[in-house]
């Protein structure tokens, strides 16, 4: 009886995180492998295993309030790269100029100065439960999920009360918790093609 | 998101003809009011009795923009039916103006609002916008109950169809006539 209650809710477990739910602070990084980039370079969770802190990031090119935030991720990037955070976006959408070569386009405009891949197959957004772009997810040293959702509380840089991943890293960086391990992500639906 | 052929024909009909109701609606101004979430639980409450749509919406959402004329239909057609349609935008109270704009070229709404929040994590947090994504829309029973939620961020996505049958049902009305 209890092995049939166990294979039951694991069934429903596997079938809420197939459609998408939000990973829970402590788990696993979800693996992924051969991404290409916009460097046209293949990437993998691997990849990245001497970073101390990895931030994947969902964002695209189209969406006003994920470009609102191009900036901002990049001087993240700047700011934190000594002290061996890697920052990693990652588009799923396959909507025209959300596609590799817009990517490559919008990176080059951007000046990102980290990887960006694209997941045609989507199936990052859904091991990850990403919902919207930009939405943040930051793993620890063991690749343990310690924060998830918005990079801050505001779309307009000026209105920014709470610099949510920023003070995540910094706590991480000085051995603690992050003050907010989730906060509320928000921007645009990403355009998933099989829910 | 898929439009059903029915809708598209509608939209396309209202649009190409002209109709004189939109005429006169583009012409009149747009009333939109400022809401926090508090005020939109006192304004649900307003229309007990009646079947409410709450359609959160973006000018920045393309999603959003997509489905707003179904949702101005909705109202068109169920309005004098029990049905009344709250709009809320949440662009924040800096971009009044293009939302007005956006708003002068729909049909009408029972009531259209602008959130009182900057674009951010209070507004989504506020309205309890579900995965963060838009667009949203809840549809409350005669009683103020919550019984349906459509939601971008949701497996089952926002579906034209399923929101106008979730309101056929609740408002107790057979599928309206083509």
């Amino acid at each position: 009886m209890k092995s049939v209650v166990f294979l039951a809710s694991l069934t429903a477990t596997l079938c809420l995180r197939a459609m998408g739910d939000e990973l829970p602070i402590g788990a696993a990084a979800p693996n992924f492998k051969d991404i290409i980039g916009v460097d046209d370079r293949r990437h993998s969770l691997e990849d990245f295993k001497n970073a101390e802190l990895l931030v994947i990031v969902f964002t695209c090119n189209h969406c006003p309030v994920a470009q609102a935030y191009e900036d901002r991720l990049v001087a993240i990037q700047k700011d934190y790269q000594a002290k061996g955070v890697q920052l990693v976006a990652v588009n799923v959408n396959n909507i025209p100029p959300d596609r590799l070569e817009e990517m490559k386009k919008r990176a080059a405009e951007k000046g990102f100065n980290f990887p960006y891949l694209y997941d045609p197959t989507q199936k990052m957004g859904h091991d990850y439960g990403a919902t919207v772009t930009p939405h943040v997810f930051v793993f620890d040293r063991q690749r343990k999920l310690v924060y998830r959702g918005a990079i801050d509380d505001a779309q307009d840089v000026s209105k920014v009360k709470h610099h949510y991943l920023r003070e995540a890293l910094d706590a991480l960086l000085a051995g603690k918790k992050p003050p907010r391990e989730i906060t509320q992500q928000f921007g645009c639906s990403i355009k998933y093609e099989n829910k | 998101m898929r439009f059903c052929r029915r809708w598209l024909g509608i939209i396309f009909a209202l649009v190409s003809a002209g109709c004189v109701g939109r005429v006169s609606e583009k012409s009149s101004p747009v009333l939109l009011q400022s809401i926090d979430a508090a005020g939109l639980k006192r304004e649900i409450a307003r229309f007990r009795g009646r079947v409410v749509l709450v359609d959160f919406w973006a000018t920045w959402c393309g999603p959003c923009v997509e489905l707003f004329p179904h949702t101005m239909e909705l109202y068109r057609r169920y309005g004098d039916r029990g049905l009344a349609v709250i709009t809320v935008s949440l662009d924040g109270p800096d971009n009044a103006s293009s939302v007005r704009r956006f708003l002068a070229e729909q049909g009408r709404a029972t009531r259209h609002f602008l959130a009182s929040y900057d674009v951010g994590a209070e507004a989504f947090t506020a309205f309890e916008i579900d995965g963060g994504a838009l667009p949203c829309l809840r549809l409350y029973d005669q009683h103020g109950k919550l019984r349906k939620t459509f939601s971008a961020a949701a497996a089952s996505g926002v579906e034209v169809e399923a929101i106008e049958h979730a309101i056929e049902e609740l408002l107790g009305v057979a599928p309206a006539a083509d």
